[in-house]
């Protein structure tokens, strides 16, 4: 039987990019909330946000590209952790909707969320793996 | 914790008599914990529906002053002790913390938030003119800085060791080094907490 080894760690790993993503989500929000009572314009919201997404994707692909990952520990952790951040970014929503927030700030407040939601498990889950010594692969 | 088994010897232990580390079995978090979030996000929800600036004002305030007051707490007064401590006495100690920090503070952050939304809503604290706008803004800066703090080092660093002390044989240096980042960080999360304070009661006070 091969030794355990610890995940071979890119250079930037996915908790990083995961961070990332929630960093441009929060700056979206504050942007929103600069220009309130009016919505800033459409570009600005949709690029930070844009990137929030494809920060989190680089996240999933180079956490996907890992080739050796204790993956039964990033699951172990990541299934609760997500109903946990579910269940928070539910009530959140809740107050969004119920006061009313409609049309453009309700969808990027939602898309905001839903980045976040999908992120958090991800970094939880990936910080916790990364130090678990998994069996080498073959080939 | 009550369900353990013992495995590796402490670091730090006195030699001839090293005391066996016993390894929690149970679940990461106790049950009887989950209680915590249940209520308090009843009691959130039931605040939304309420819609009255007394019901949102003691969710925000509240909440938010516990927030404050452990992240103040946790980072000037068990961080820098938590550093000075021999390693087997912090093991016994994040064994303890951990899970409880884990359940209370997004509980809290999640409550603070939700009902500050809608306070500063039904407030009009949203539609401010500037310059006053700017304290807003600076508080959302504010927000942004304690979640990424929360989210990228003191969450997954209290997990990390959560999860390392449930190995047969824990990594005590890895306890050690990320036992000693969440110290650091927890005291960024308390002067983020700080300036927080600042801004909010500025804006009580328009």
């Amino acid at each position: 039987m091969d030794a355990p080894t610890t995940a071979a760690e890119p250079k930037i790993n996915p908790a990083m990019w995961a961070v990332a993503s929630v960093v441009f989500v929060i700056a979206t929000v504050a942007t929103l909330a600069s220009y309130m009572p009016d919505t800033p314009p459409h570009w600005i919201e949709l690029t930070l946000l844009g990137l929030g997404a494809l920060a989190y994707l680089v996240a999933v692909v180079t956490l996907v590209s890992t080739r050796v990952f204790e993956w039964a520990t990033f699951l172990n952790v990541a299934k609760p952790a997500f109903i946990a951040v579910l269940a928070a970014t539910g009530v959140i929503e809740f107050a969004f909707l119920y006061d009313d927030t409609r049309g453009f700030s309700l969808t990027i407040l939602t898309l905001g969320l839903g980045i976040v939601a999908l992120a958090l498990p991800l970094i939880l889950a990936y910080s916790v793996a990364r130090h678990v010594p998994s069996p080498k692969r073959s080939g | 914790m009550s369900d353990t088994a013992m495995a590796a010897p402490m670091p730090g232990a006195a030699a001839g008599s090293p005391p066996a580390y016993e390894v929690p079995t149970g679940p990461l978090v106790p049950t009887k914990l989950l209680a915590i979030p249940a209520v308090s996000l009843a009691i959130l929800i039931a605040g939304i529906l309420a819609n009255t600036e007394w019901a949102l004002g003691f969710l925000h305030v509240g909440f938010g002053a516990v927030w404050t007051g452990f992240d103040l707490f946790a980072g000037f007064m068990v961080g820098p002790i938590l550093k000075r401590l021999d390693p087997p006495m912090r093991v016994a100690f994040m064994k303890r913390y951990g899970p409880k920090m884990l359940v209370v503070m997004p509980t809290l952050a999640t409550i603070t938030l939700a009902a500050g939304f809608q306070l500063a809503r039904k407030a009009e604290f949203l539609t401010m003119p500037y310059p006053r706008h700017w304290w807003l803004v600076a508080s959302f800066a504010l927000v942004g800085v304690m979640a990424t703090s929360a989210f990228a080092i003191l969450l997954p660093s209290n997990l990390q060791v959560l999860m390392e002390l449930r190995k047969p044989a824990p990594n005590f240096a890895l306890v050690g080094k990320l036992s000693a980042r969440y110290g650091t960080f927890a005291a960024v999360a308390g002067v983020t907490q700080l300036l927080t304070l600042i801004i909010m009661t500025r804006l009580a006070s328009f």
